[in-house]
């Protein structure tokens, strides 16, 4: 698993964002790429030396010390660093893509399998993801996060169109309940920049009772489509997300009809399987379906989306478990710092373009129903 | 004059769809011509079934090289020729449409700044055109990472703090004990030492205090 957060000493200071890199002029900044004078230089903080145990590094708030890493593993990386709490997050990690930023862990939805279930406090740290975006490598794509982001709908959009202002080779990916948009917000969603910006929205039922009840709360399948309406009017990309448990597993042939007759606006389809962790865990024995098993509800929402044009995509699925007709279908969808491969894995073929596995996957479960191809 | 948007709604009147709130704005949405600064980027969005679709399902076989993802692409020039006939029709004049159930109406934005030119190409939509890693799972964020069980770093900083201390104190401008802490004294020393050098003046330790001072170099 790659550590997303840093065991720091630095010199006293309120937290403050930093990019790290090894030369001043490294050809990784982003306005090397867009042509703009290098002002972001101010942010970065530049390799000093190595020992056994970690690095330093030092820029406008002074000096880091870094455990565990060479400076060279984190070359490129945004951090924000707390000298007061000793620790730096990587908020952008250099290379990934999968860079995810966390913008609140309050949700107005209580998921049966939520993976990352809400607080009820709120700490705003917008000011420095915004920062971070700016520093950001070119061509990236963010993503977004929570808790529910649209919570604070109107700093969100400030944060995106900040951003994508100054930055036109970046875009975000926004995962969102889609409880929050209205009509009001169509004409600030219609500017171009929002081209730039997909938003991942889940719906896990045709039948609103359904759906209602895997997201707790009442409703929600109405709320959805006002925000569907708003979002469509708006031309904004939608990516619809579907996380499979045993009470949706059953209806996703319908469901798939429903979006390509109703939803047909969506940009893609994701049909996720479960992840360990969160809620899930608790309760993974009643949710979890093995699609391996009977992968006929499956195979038959996939058949009428692409039969009417719907881009669907199997997420989580490790390929081993997909027949091999709908391989491409499942790419390696888990975000590099928390995949794993059991170790039967090892010589498999497919590995590099397969999901593999949550890391927090029970490895026994994992070991098991992995066959190599 | 010609009705413009009577196909849709004559199929709602007939029954072939239950009309939902949903359904009723898109009908109104995508059958609206609009005076539209985004280039008609809402009508791209709408999809259509064409016989390139099954041409896209029938490849899925073949799946095993990439370069027939590639094959989905043709089908994509012919959706964007679609989509300019859909726009075309919104040519004709036409009496106001009033969808059968209340629904949002449609305004485009009256706002056009902050427009940048918009591309008129479609993103493309086709399973067949991604990239077999597309999509990263955002469904869960980060998580602290485990902790190291080196105390290293304090360590590590306070030596190249203390090197910093002596060097200052070489130059006169530190009169405070060699801690490896960077207190008020330190960070005056600092200022008065960047000051002199015709640094940036910042009270902390910069890469060019470190290289003036000569304690490292980068």
């Amino acid at each position: 698993m790659i550590p997303l957060s840093l065991q720091i000493a630095a010199e006293p200071a309120t937290p403050f964002v930093t990019r790290l890199r090894l030369r001043p002029n490294d050809h990784t900044g982003p306005n090397d790429h867009i042509g703009e004078t290098d002002h972001t230089g101010e942010a970065d903080a530049l390799f000093v030396e190595d020992d056994d145990g970690g690095t330093l590094f030092a820029g406008r708030e002074g000096l880091i010390s870094i455990d565990g890493f060479a400076g060279h593993q984190l070359s490129g990386d945004v951090l924000l660093v707390d000298p007061g709490a000793g620790r730096a997050e990587r908020l952008l990690r250099s290379g990934s893509a999968h860079n995810t930023l966390l913008v609140t862990e309050r949700c107005d939805q209580l998921c049966v399998m939520c993976s990352q279930p809400p607080k009820k406090t709120h700490i705003d740290r917008f000011d420095h993801f915004e920062k971070a975006c700016m520093l950001a490598e070119p061509g990236s794509v963010i993503g977004i996060t929570g808790g529910e982001p649209t919570l604070y709908k109107p700093r969100l959009l400030d944060l995106i169109e900040a951003v994508l202002t100054e930055r036109a080779d970046l875009e975000f990916h926004v995962l969102t309940n889609g409880q929050h948009f209205d009509l009001a917000d169509v004409p600030r969603l219609r500017a171009p920049l929002y081209r730039r910006v997909s938003w991942g929205i889940p719906l896990y039922s045709h039948v609103p009772a359904t759906h209602d009840f895997i997201v707790g709360k009442q409703g929600a399948f109405d709320r959805l489509h006002d925000s569907f309406s708003a979002l469509m009017q708006a031309g904004a990309r939608i990516e619809l997300r579907t996380v499979l448990t045993s009470t949706n597993l059953h209806d996703l042939p319908a469901l798939s009809h429903y979006v390509a007759a109703r939803l047909r606006f969506v940009e893609s389809w994701s049909v996720m399987q479960l992840e360990n962790i969160g809620f899930a865990k608790n309760r993974w024995s009643d949710l979890f379906v093995d699609h391996a098993a009977d992968f006929t509800p499956i195979s038959r929402a996939i058949d009428t989306s692409l039969l009417h044009g719907i881009a669907i995509r199997l997420f989580n699925f490790p390929r081993c478990t997909v027949p091999r007709a709908y391989w491409a279908l499942a790419p390696a969808s888990i975000s590099d710092w928390k995949r794993k491969y059991p170790p039967p894995c090892r010589d498999c073929r497919e590995r590099d373009l397969c999901s593999g596995f949550f890391e927090w996957h029970p490895d026994e479960q994992a070991g098991v129903r992995v066959t190599p191809l | 004059m010609i009705p413009k948007k009577f196909l849709i709604p004559s199929l709602l009147a007939a029954g072939l769809f239950k009309p939902s709130p949903l359904q009723a704005s898109l009908t109104d949405a995508t059958s609206t011509p609009v005076d539209d600064p985004n280039n008609a980027r809402l009508l791209q969005i709408f999809r259509q079934d064409h016989p390139m679709h099954f041409a896209d399902h029938r490849s899925h076989s073949s799946h095993r090289s990439h370069s027939s993802h590639r094959s989905g692409s043709g089908g994509h020039y012919s959706h964007t020729s679609h989509t300019s006939h859909r726009s075309s029709s919104g040519g004709y004049d036409a009496p106001v449409y009033s969808p059968p159930i209340s629904s949002p109406v449609y305004t485009p934005p009256k706002d056009a700044t902050g427009y940048d030119a918009p591309s008129s190409t479609v993103r493309p939509n086709s399973l067949l055109n991604m990239p077999s890693s597309a999509g990263p799972d955002r469904a869960s964020p980060p998580r602290a990472g485990s902790s190291l069980t080196m105390e290293g770093r304090t360590e590590r900083f306070k030596a190249m703090v203390q090197r910093v201390q002596i060097g200052l104190l070489g130059h006169g401008d530190y009169r405070g004990t060699i801690d490896g802490h960077v207190g008020p004294m330190m960070r005056k020393a600092l200022r008065k030492f960047q000051t002199a050098h015709g640094l940036t003046v910042t009270g902390t330790i910069t890469p060019q205090t470190l290289d003036a001072l000569k304690v490292a170099s980068s």
